[in-house]
């Protein structure tokens, strides 16, 4: 399973001291808060971490509807390429981060996968927000563009649907059993899915 | 918050008061102005996942309680906030 989340770091949302004081306490493990302590870049890397555990709690609420999101639960390690692991009680899931210089993008997986089948990005919505619609319309229409592009087939063939608030890509109407997330935060929307393997990518 | 006020305090009073904390966090602000106990907090107010853990240690602050993770995840209208609060502050 897959799961994704994206920070608009130019959201006033995301800016240092916006949060309350006791938010790092709330969500952060130990190991975390350390990490937050000896960083250069506190602030980036916050946003990074709760990315990171946003992104594995959605990959890991579509295996278990039952799963809690409990932030400090779900305890991130990072290597110096962004890349590490999302534990949370006996569960494991591959982590990536991609950097912006406006945003931050954590891919959660809960199986070790190709770079290959995995499809995501970001984008940046131009002009001001005034629709609170408008993120979760450009998510979709981002990440249709996207894939369509990739599977080869026309924009106007897909359409995503929602199971409960879970993402479902329908091609020609009919689902295509290809593992979807989108996320949205500010300006910025994302999505990453795993498109299959190569030799079968609608299965 | 004192004991005495915990004990007074009405769904209504409570109502008024997590719409006051709510409402800083809202992008929804249309939303705001027809807001009742059915209004969902992430789907019709647009208060995101990481504003809603201000809210929430907002919420322990002003009503003087505390609300574990396993609460947060019960919640999804501003009528589950009002039964939570109310429910911890009795």
């Amino acid at each position: 399973m897959i799961g994704n989340d994206v920070v608009d770091l130019t959201d006033p949302e995301a800016q240092s001291g916006a949060t309350h004081p006791r938010f790092d306490g709330r969500v952060f493990a130990r190991s975390e808060l350390q990490m937050l302590g000896a960083s250069g870049a506190p602030n980036r890397l916050r946003w990074m971490l709760w990315a990171a555990k946003e992104a594995a709690y959605k990959a890991v609420k579509k295996m278990d509807p039952r799963a809690v999101f409990s932030p400090s639960k779900f305890v991130v390690k990072l290597d110096e390429t962004l890349r590490g692991e999302v534990s949370c009680e006996g569960r494991t899931l591959q982590v990536a981060l991609c950097e912006e210089a406006t945003s931050v993008h954590a891919i959660a997986t809960s199986d070790v996968l190709p770079e290959s089948r995995i499809l995501s990005g970001t984008h940046e919505i131009e002009g001001e927000v005034l629709d609170p619609d408008l993120p979760s319309e450009a998510a979709r229409e981002f990440a249709i563009r996207e894939l369509a592009s990739a599977l080869h087939v026309p924009s106007n063939s897909l359409a995503i649907a929602k199971r409960g608030r879970v993402p479902t890509l329908l091609h020609d109407g009919e689902s295509t059993g290809i593992d979807l997330s989108l996320s949205h935060h500010g300006r910025v929307v994302g999505f990453a899915c795993d498109i299959g393997p190569p030799e079968n990518p609608h299965s | 918050m004192s004991d005495e006020e915990k004990e007074q305090m009405t769904e209504a009073e409570a109502f008024e008061r997590v719409v006051k904390i709510l409402t800083p966090h809202v992008r929804n602000t249309d939303a705001l102005k027809s807001v009742k106990n059915e209004t969902n907090i992430l789907d019709d107010l647009k208060v995101n996942s990481a504003r809603l853990v201000d809210v929430v240690l907002a919420f322990e602050d002003d009503f003087d309680i505390e609300i574990p993770d396993e609460d947060v995840d019960s919640v999804n209208t501003v009528g589950d906030c009002v039964n939570l609060i109310v429910g911890k502050a009795s």
